[in-house]
């Protein structure tokens, strides 16, 4: 037992020297600039399958492996705060280049960021910046397309030729929780609606963070129908599907989120606002492979880039065409930067 | 619709799912377990209706296989908690884990997705029209036109309130949970009263779970029971499992879910209307804790 102890040691000890020796002669071949990086890993506070934003940066992943033919992983966190900081560890030792969304989790990926300067970070959706200033950010302009939505809305519920839209100058919101995300489509949302008409009155139901829990999608979208709303916007990911389905069950109208959901209550969903994130993993990776990446920049993904936009297309089209015609005009000028959406400045918007 | 009846239509339809699962769970409290796996079971039914209503295109497979469901569940606790006497306290939350494990796994194996699945191809629960009740001013569009469910879960708050207080199988019941010791010397075996009880629990906890992805909305989504599970332990426990106590309070919390959504319409701050239902237990605990009080205070004199 003990011959056998000391053996170990002995053979553990040589192992250290071994590695002492290696080092060194490994060092410069990591220290050379990767043109074409070979390993990416795309890392999410949450978990795929929520049919919309994790699902479609995999999206993105997976064309990135189809294209270039980098090896690719995908580390789903789980919103498990204990097993986010061993992912990006693994990540990193893993990877050279690293998609990741922190949402909730900004420190950790500011503290290893800088311990790792070599590696290329581009974070998802939200503006994080490290002290060495290697992180990309992507930051969406939901308002532009929230805006739009607020332009349909609005012009939808003054539209009383369509079935079952009632005098009433109101529209309604259901978001998944109170925070700066939510906050930001709720007051384009409510801004586009009232450029159609200052009176248009929209009224909103946060589900508290419940964002998976459907029924109570549902019962918020019944009540702001009954209040008198005739179109309700979701922003409440697995909850928001409820929201489309009290818009069936009132035989009104709902505006989904995401993703296209125009076709899962046909004839009900007017439209959808989007966020394309596998668009936008595309574009900062060529940018990687071409030579252009800057590090530390922050890329706003718009209307213009194709980041975010608002879906029409349906099997069963409800929304009248002048409606349509105008919101593309809408949409057009925002591309051409004629017509300025204004960014969401943090303040109240639930009144 | 008006906002009041949408609320009290709101309420209802908040309160069948509490309402059926607690009625479960009274069985099992009157009969002495300590059965905490209504979530568990009440997600599982969720799952296996949505599975069964798409794969066979009608609601009745769904439910049935609801029912299955929640009985293979109920099953499990028996073998551990009856049979093997483990802890029914460890076995409930073993349960209830697994299913919320089980339930996620089943869902991308057997339709390929994650988070949710809805769709046109799943047969909702009909909704029946009284055509009597209907004409009943001012309550006739609450009376009338709700879901199938709905009305079951009243027929099985007047059942089970028949079953336990007026019948031989409601005395031997109650007595396995009041006195198992007494019961098994008059030879009725406790044991076989707590298997019944329990498989009544897995029954009418499929009928609510059928309910929540076949009636409330039409899709599956991953925990979609969403807590309900453990409002209708609360709810039980509330009133010590008398089924016409635990229909008020499932009504009660029915509508203090509505009443939370309806405040914030009034400047009232989403996270304070958040709290209602919670709110709404607490104070139906304080007034039966001091009517029990009261009633302990008479013995006592």
């Amino acid at each position: 037992m003990y011959k056998g102890f000391r053996i170990l040691v002995s053979l553990l000890a040589g192992l250290v020297l071994v590695g002492c020796t290696l080092t060194p002669a490994a060092q410069p071949t990591t220290e050379q600039p990767a043109a074409q990086p070979k390993r990416v890993v795309y890392l999410i506070n949450g978990a795929l399958g929520d049919n919309a934003f994790y699902d479609s940066g995999k999206a993105g992943i997976d064309a990135l492996a189809a294209n270039y033919g980098v090896e690719t992983r995908t580390i789903e966190a789980n919103f498990d705060a204990g097993k986010y900081e061993p992912s990006l560890q693994a990540a990193v030792n893993y990877a050279d280049v690293i998609f990741v969304i922190s949402y909730g989790f900004e420190d950790q990926l500011k503290a290893v960021a800088d311990k790792n300067p070599d590696k290329i970070f581009v974070n998802l959706d939200t503006v994080v910046q490290n002290s060495a200033n290697t992180i990309t950010s992507v930051d969406f302009i939901e308002e532009e397309s929230a805006y739009l939505a607020g332009v349909v809305a609005g012009m939808l519920t003054l539209d009383t030729s369509v079935p079952n839209i009632n005098p009433e100058k109101i529209v309604g919101v259901v978001g998944g929780d109170v925070d700066p995300v939510v906050n930001s489509f709720i007051f384009a949302y409510e801004n586009g609606a009232k450029s159609v008409n200052p009176e248009i009155v929209v009224l909103k139901k946060s589900l508290g963070g419940a964002w998976d829990d459907a029924a109570k999608g549902k019962q918020a979208a019944l009540q702001l129908y009954d209040q008198g709303a005739d179109v309700v916007f979701q922003v409440a990911a697995a909850a928001g599907i409820g929201v489309l389905q009290a818009a069936r069950e009132r035989n009104l109208y709902a505006i989904g989120v995401d993703t296209n959901q125009n076709d899962l209550e046909p004839g009900h969903v007017v439209a959808s606002d989007i966020k394309d994130v596998g668009k936008a993993i595309q574009d900062v990776y060529k940018s990687i492979v071409d030579g252009t990446y800057q590090p530390g920049a922050v890329l706003q993904y718009g209307l213009a880039s194709g980041g975010v936009d608002l879906v029409t297309e349906a099997k069963v089209k409800v929304l009248p065409e002048a409606i349509e015609q105008r919101m593309m005009k809408l949409r057009q000028q925002i591309i051409d930067g004629t017509l300025k959406i204004e960014l969401y400045d943090g303040r109240d918007v639930w009144q | 619709m008006n906002i009041l009846t949408g609320l009290l239509n709101g309420a209802i339809s908040g309160a069948t799912p509490i309402l059926l699962a607690a009625l479960g769970g009274a069985f099992t409290f009157y009969a002495g377990v300590f059965n905490i796996a209504m979530e568990g079971m009440m997600l599982m039914a969720a799952f296996c209706a949505v599975w069964g209503s798409f794969a066979f295109g009608s609601w009745l497979a769904g439910v049935l296989l609801a029912i299955l469901g929640a009985l293979a569940l109920a099953l499990i606790f028996i073998i551990f908690a009856v049979w093997l006497d483990t802890d029914e306290f460890v076995t409930g939350i073993a349960l209830n884990l697994f299913t919320l494990g089980a339930t996620t796994y089943l869902l991308r194996q057997s339709f390929g997705v994650k988070g949710v699945f809805a769709g046109p191809g799943i047969d909702p629960i009909p909704r029946l029209h009284l055509p009597l009740l209907a004409d009943v001013p001012l309550l006739g569009a609450v009376l009338s036109g709700q879901n199938l469910m709905v009305y079951a879960a009243a027929l099985a708050t007047l059942i089970s309130a028949f079953l336990v207080f007026r019948t031989s199988f409601g005395l031997r019941l109650r007595a396995a949970g009041y006195n198992a010791a007494s019961l098994d010397s008059s030879g009725v075996s406790s044991a076989r009263m707590r298997v019944y009880a329990l498989l009544l629990c897995g029954v009418l906890c499929g009928l609510a779970g059928a309910f929540l992805s076949l009636g409330y909305v039409t899709l599956f989504s991953e925990n979609m029971s969403a807590g309900r599970g453990w409002i209708s332990l609360a709810a039980i426990i509330l009133v010590n499992g008398n089924p016409w106590g635990v229909a008020i309070i499932s009504l009660l919390f029915g509508f203090a879910d509505v009443l939370g959504l309806l405040l914030q319409s009034y400047q009232v701050p989403s996270q304070f209307t958040a709290m209602t239902p919670y709110l709404a237990t607490l104070a139906a605990l304080y007034f039966y804790a001091r009517r029990h009080r009261k009633e302990r205070g008479y013995v006592n004199r």
